[in-house]
């Protein structure tokens, strides 16, 4: 016959470990800098695999420019697919290191003890504990969804509780959010990423949770209620676990590139490309063009006209060439502005300029409503569209990093607008559900937004003085 | 031809795209897009239950 003995006064292992991790002044400190490991593994191990994957992708972008005729079709592969959808692949790597971190915590039973150790913190915000449950699940850490996370407020019993609980989640950074979270710290912060991205999840996490608080102090008013938890044992993470866990997560951003996103990057490209310039536009260009060439002799046209790109240009052919891509770029842009999503774009400039946002910004964040991943494959196929050297092509990143209209205030303001304003559609259509009224999805999607202007133009503004 | 092309691709995108969103709308769960990066493939309501268990460790 066995015999176990249990003995209820026997500290175990995971209750000594707990003693440290979740100490009230030691566990905070273990928390963040468990946070910033995360974020400095997952920038500094993933950076060789992005560089091949984005040369990868540039390299494909060359071959279809090279080996498909001019046209529609050429543009549609190489700036709305390649272009926009590779912009979003291209992270993959990344974002496989950051679940691979984010799986471990899970595994180890880490994260249980930031839920624990956050419920202090969210009873001062009017929220109840169960309510990490869904902030983590949306993103708290990095790399969730809102979705299930709204979802997961199925677990509070309180109606304010969860209704507060349900409008703040969709402000943690889910995984769409993070294309684009990265894409601006490597071009604008490379020497700071690590802490960039968690500056990001502190102001996301503060943002949420003072929304909260006043959300509960003025519309859903409501008494709080108490919150009980079980903490699992620690467990050492099997290699297996986590390489499955890692791989899951890493397929969904793949396959949601590959049908969600390359479909909306399609539609997209044809509303930045269509209808066209009308004829009285291009025909003023080409008789710019041709005043431009009638100043100078046929043997330096002549030379412009043959050479290709490893020829080596006189000076005057090359000043030739300099005023021919200066034309070529403005009808390009010309062409852009002029499209169905460039005039929404610009439409909207004369407000969001306050924030730093040009119109090419603009339309890549109304492409976001669909999903937030749209707003890297749009500024993608945005930027290709308007290009006109091939000597000159680069990574969305290089091409940023290049332009006058973008810097690091650009970058900050657009990264604190990402973070708040509205949720992506289908989230919306969750908090419609799950709220019972289609008021609380129109009020996430209006309030988010005002809140994210009103933010991101502080920042920007307060943001140029010093740049 | 190429226009043609072009036309049938970005038709098709679109058609793509508003069936993927139409259904998700059916679904109890309300996702239908295989979200971004939470794990969970399809159906979100059932999915929800396995990711609050992982995390509370119930």
């Amino acid at each position: 016959m066995i015999q176990r003995e249990y003995d209820q006064n026997r500290l175990y292992t995971s209750d000594k470990i707990d003693k440290v991790v979740t100490n009230r002044f030691l566990g905070p400190i273990i928390m963040i800098a468990v946070l910033m490991g995360l974020y400095q593994f997952t920038f500094t191990y993933s950076e060789m695999p992005v560089v091949w994957l984005e040369n990868f992708f540039g390299w494909l972008g060359d071959m279809a420019t090279t080996h498909i005729p001019d046209g529609m079709l050429k543009s549609l592969i190489v700036s709305g697919i390649i272009d926009g959808v590779g912009g979003v692949l291209g992270f993959v790597p990344l974002i496989m290191f950051m679940f691979f971190g984010i799986a471990i915590l899970e595994d180890s039973g880490y994260m249980a003890r930031v839920a624990y150790m956050l419920d202090r913190v969210f009873k001062a915000f009017g929220l109840h504990g169960s309510s990490v449950m869904p902030f983590i699940i949306s993103g708290g850490i990095a790399g969730g969804c809102a979705v299930p996370g709204v979802m997961a407020t199925r677990t509070l019993r309180s109606p304010p509780e969860r209704l507060a609980t349900l409008l703040t989640v969709p402000f943690m950074n889910c995984g769409a959010k993070l294309p684009v979270f990265i894409l601006l710290i490597a071009t604008f912060f490379p020497e700071n990423e690590a802490s960039m991205m968690f500056a990001i999840t502190l102001g996301a996490w503060g943002g949420a949770l003072l929304v909260a608080k006043l959300l509960r102090s003025t519309v859903i008013k409501g008494a709080s209620t108490p919150f009980v938890m079980e903490l699992p044992p620690y467990r050492l993470p099997t290699f297996k676990g986590l390489a499955v866990h890692t791989w899951e997560r890493t397929w969904q951003y793949i396959k949601k590139a590959g049908t969600i996103i390359l479909g909306i990057a399609v539609i997209l490209w044809a509303m930045m490309t269509f209808p066209g310039l009308p004829g009285s536009s291009t025909a003023k260009f080409e008789k710019q063009r041709q005043t431009v060439t009638a100043q100078f002799v046929p043997s330096v046209v002549q030379e412009y006209e043959t050479a290709d790109e490893q020829s080596e240009l006189s000076e005057q052919a090359l000043n030739l060439k300099e005023q021919m891509l200066a034309l070529n770029y403005q009808e390009a842009e010309a062409g852009l502005r002029y499209s169905i999503a460039g005039r929404i774009g610009t439409a909207l400039e004369p407000i969001t300029r306050l924030a730093g946002f040009d119109w090419r910004t603009n339309i890549a964040l109304v492409g976001g409503f669909a999903a937030k991943e749209i707003v890297v494959s749009t500024l993608g196929t945005s930027y290709s569209l308007g290009e006109v050297d091939p000597e000159e092509t680069g990574s969305l990143s290089e091409i940023l990093a290049k332009s006058p209209d973008w810097g690091p205030a650009v970058a900050l303001s657009l990264i604190v607008f990402t973070i708040f304003y509205a949720p992506c559609f289908v989230t919306v259509v969750c908090i419609a559900r799950e709220a019972g009224s289609w008021k609380w999805a129109a009020f996430s999607m209006v309030f988010n937004t005002a809140l994210a202007f009103v933010l991101a133009t502080l920042v920007y503004q307060i943001g140029s003085f010093f740049t | 031809m190429d226009t043609w092309i072009t036309i049938i691709i970005v038709l098709a995108a679109g058609v793509y795209i508003a069936r993927r969103f139409y259904k998700g709308m059916q679904k109890s769960g309300g996702c239908c897009s295989g979200c971004s990066s939470c794990g969970v493939s399809a159906d979100c309501g059932t999915a929800v239950t396995e990711q609050i268990e992982k995390i509370d460790g119930l």
